[in-house]
């Protein structure tokens, strides 16, 4: 049997340490089941869901993959869901695909602090699940973009909350757009779009 | 796992065209009401589009607030209203036409066509008596779009009809005096119409469809100003392939967003998706119209030395994205230019860079006729018939469909301003060419196809 634990792996970057990484992983018997990352700044950056046998003890897995990882300062944690549930700390249940519909926030213009934290206190208003979330500053002209990975509960009015956005951040300047991701996919991808089978009467 | 969209960061290329569909059309099959009692007839005709058309209505609302899509025009097309007024007389039609009115007020749609007469060929006395009550029908219903379609390359131009309809036009406008002749604008002639929808302006929804179809119209004038000034702004020398490609690339995404949204109108009311058309029209938004367009790609003013290959070169960019964009594209697509809701085409009126006779040329490179020009009031009928015949002519020999909109403006002379509100915006009337000779259609009959 295989136990699920969530890990995050962060570390200077440089060549050679994913290679690493994947070394350590091997010898423990670990495989992925999701993983995401990205290089933010110097730093290689890793979280993954990764699936070790139930009997390797977590202990031995945070130092071995410690161990791999020293050469590049690397610093990891280990959660382990099952645990965190024992003790009280379970994530609120997802909401299933068929309930919630997607949707991606941008915001840019003129950086300035607050706008994530009153974004999401919107958002939350609604119980929209922010499912990624991603941006950038620059600083030759300290403007930001960034964007957010919606799932809106079905029912949620999408124009009334573009408007309140639009309204809340445009005394500020920003620019706001919501976008439905089947529009996004229509309009960025040749594929033709899935028809469904109809039938005359 | 999310699908990370890294180019929306990008401050220069990220935002998104101004994505919109022009007209979401409900086609409703009314053949099985055909009824000797008028009562009857017009009794099933109002629940019928009541009854279909009430939750597309709504529907339409909720996915566009769901999209974020805006859809800028509802209409109903009701199939096939000649067929179902045959063997009714005149104040029965007029019956008919006031109960469709009456219910697309009821659901709120903008438009409802299907009041269509076809005489390519020959005239029925039924269909006589159809244009013949068009004058009262136009002048006592708001929302009612009719037709005659009077000429197609297979069966070439029935001259009767054009000579007929140069009078009813006239009389149309006449009849609507108070409303500065808007009756007219209602009224369209047309050659080629397209069989498999969408439908052109007034008339009919497309033959061999079910019960209920829904088409749509993208609204790509938006998209393609948006796009060419942000190539142009980082790239003022853009050349013409480049500029094209642009064009070609928000053509497609206007037509897609087009399409998404109505199959999932027609997949929640219930109807067979129809066609996608792909023609450009402009909008009243600001900035939407094709003069201004054709002013960012570089033509000084519309109407003047260029205007017709820049105009080539959308056409061919549009079509070109519309057939990859979607299999449902229509077969036909078209760069509309209807004076009256254009108002770039206005001012070029106004600066005197537009004619009526460089309108006519236009058709040759994408143009959909002579759509929506008002004309001094005291144009005669033979010369509006005259008007007519040499723009079907045309469609006739190019094989394309074409449109004539004429508006008689009572009381109006050529330069004078005329404003008809709602969605048709202001105008300057146009200066009609004099009718050197009077022979030539009162010979009348049909001249025949172009084989």
């Amino acid at each position: 049997m295989a136990r699920q634990y969530v890990m995050s792996v962060m570390a200077v970057n440089r060549v050679g340490i994913l290679a690493a990484l994947g070394t350590a992983l091997d010898e423990l018997r670990g495989s992925f089941v999701d993983v995401s990352q990205a290089v933010m700044r110097q730093y290689f950056t890793m979280i993954i869901a990764v699936e070790f046998p139930d009997e390797r003890d977590p202990a031995v897995i945070v130092e071995h993959i410690q161990a791999v990882c020293r050469p590049f300062g690397g610093v990891v944690t280990l959660k382990d869901p099952e645990e965190d549930a024992a003790m009280g700390l379970s994530p609120l249940e997802a909401a299933a695909d068929d309930d919630t519909i997607e949707y991606l926030l941008r915001i840019s213009g003129n950086d300035r602090p607050g706008v994530l934290r009153r974004v999401a206190h919107r958002l939350a208003q609604d119980g929209i699940d922010v499912v990624d979330l991603y941006g950038v500053r620059h600083d030759e002209d300290n403007t930001f973009v960034t964007c957010l990975q919606l799932a809106v509960p079905k029912g949620v009015n999408v124009a009334f909350l573009q408007k309140d956005l639009s309204l809340m951040f445009g005394e500020d300047a920003l620019t706001v757009g919501l976008f439905h991701d089947h529009v996004l996919q229509a309009i960025s991808q040749p594929e033709p779009q899935p028809v469904l089978r109809t039938r005359s009467a | 796992m999310p699908r990370r969209r890294v180019s929306f960061l990008d401050p220069n290329t990220a935002t998104l065209p101004p994505l919109e569909v022009r007209t979401v059309t409900l086609g409703i099959n009314a053949a099985d009401l055909a009824d000797r009692s008028l009562n009857r007839l017009c009794e099933g005709l109002y629940q019928r589009i009541l009854q279909k058309a009430q939750p597309f209505v709504q529907l339409c609302e909720t996915v566009s607030a769901e999209y974020g899509v805006p859809i800028l025009q509802r209409r109903v097309c009701v199939s096939p209203i000649d067929r179902l007024a045959e063997g009714h007389n005149a104040d029965d039609v007029l019956h008919i036409a006031k109960t469709l009115d009456g219910a697309a007020g009821h659901v709120r749609i903008d438009q409802i066509a299907g009041f269509l007469v076809r005489v390519q060929n020959g005239m029925s006395r039924g269909a006589r008596l159809m244009i013949e009550s068009l004058p009262s029908v136009l002048a006592h219903t708001d929302r009612v779009q009719a037709a005659v379609e009077a000429a197609g390359s297979a069966s070439g131009i029935n001259i009767d009809a054009v000579e007929l309809l140069g009078r009813i036009i006239q009389e149309t406008a006449k009849a609507t005096a108070d409303r500065d002749g808007i009756g007219a604008a209602k009224l369209s002639v047309l050659a080629n119409l397209p069989t498999e929808g969408p439908p052109l302006s007034g008339a009919l929804v497309g033959e061999g469809w079910g019960d209920l179809v829904v088409h749509v119209s993208m609204s790509a004038m938006g998209p393609i100003r948006h796009t060419l000034e942000q190539r142009l702004a980082k790239d003022p020398q853009a050349s013409l392939p480049t500029l094209a490609g642009d064009i070609k690339a928000a053509a497609f995404q206007s037509a897609r967003v087009a399409e998404l949204i109505g199959r999932e109108i027609a997949q929640r009311v219930g109807a067979e998706f129809g066609r996608v058309d792909v023609s450009l029209a402009p909008t009243i938004r600001p900035g939407q119209t094709i003069a201004e367009l054709l002013h960012v790609l570089g033509v000084s003013a519309f109407g003047s030395p260029g205007t017709a290959t820049a105009l080539s070169m959308i056409y061919g960019a549009i079509r070109s994205a519309g057939g990859f964009a979607s299999t449902d594209a229509a077969a036909e697509a078209n760069v509309l230019l209807p004076v009256l809701r254009d108002a770039g085409l206005v001012s070029a009126t106004e600066a005197g860079s537009l004619s009526l006779e460089y309108l006519e040329q236009l058709s040759a490179v994408g143009g959909l006729g002579l759509d929506l020009i008002p004309v001094p009031g005291d144009t005669d009928p033979q010369t509006l018939s005259s008007l007519i015949s040499d723009q079907l002519a045309m469609a006739v020999v190019t094989r394309r469909p074409t449109v004539v909109r004429l508006i008689p403006v009572p009381g109006k002379q050529a330069g004078d301003r005329v404003t008809f509100g709602r969605d048709l915006g202001d105008a300057v009337v146009l200066r009609v060419p004099q009718a050197a000779s009077s022979t030539f259609l009162n010979r009348g009959g049909r001249i025949p196809g172009v084989r």
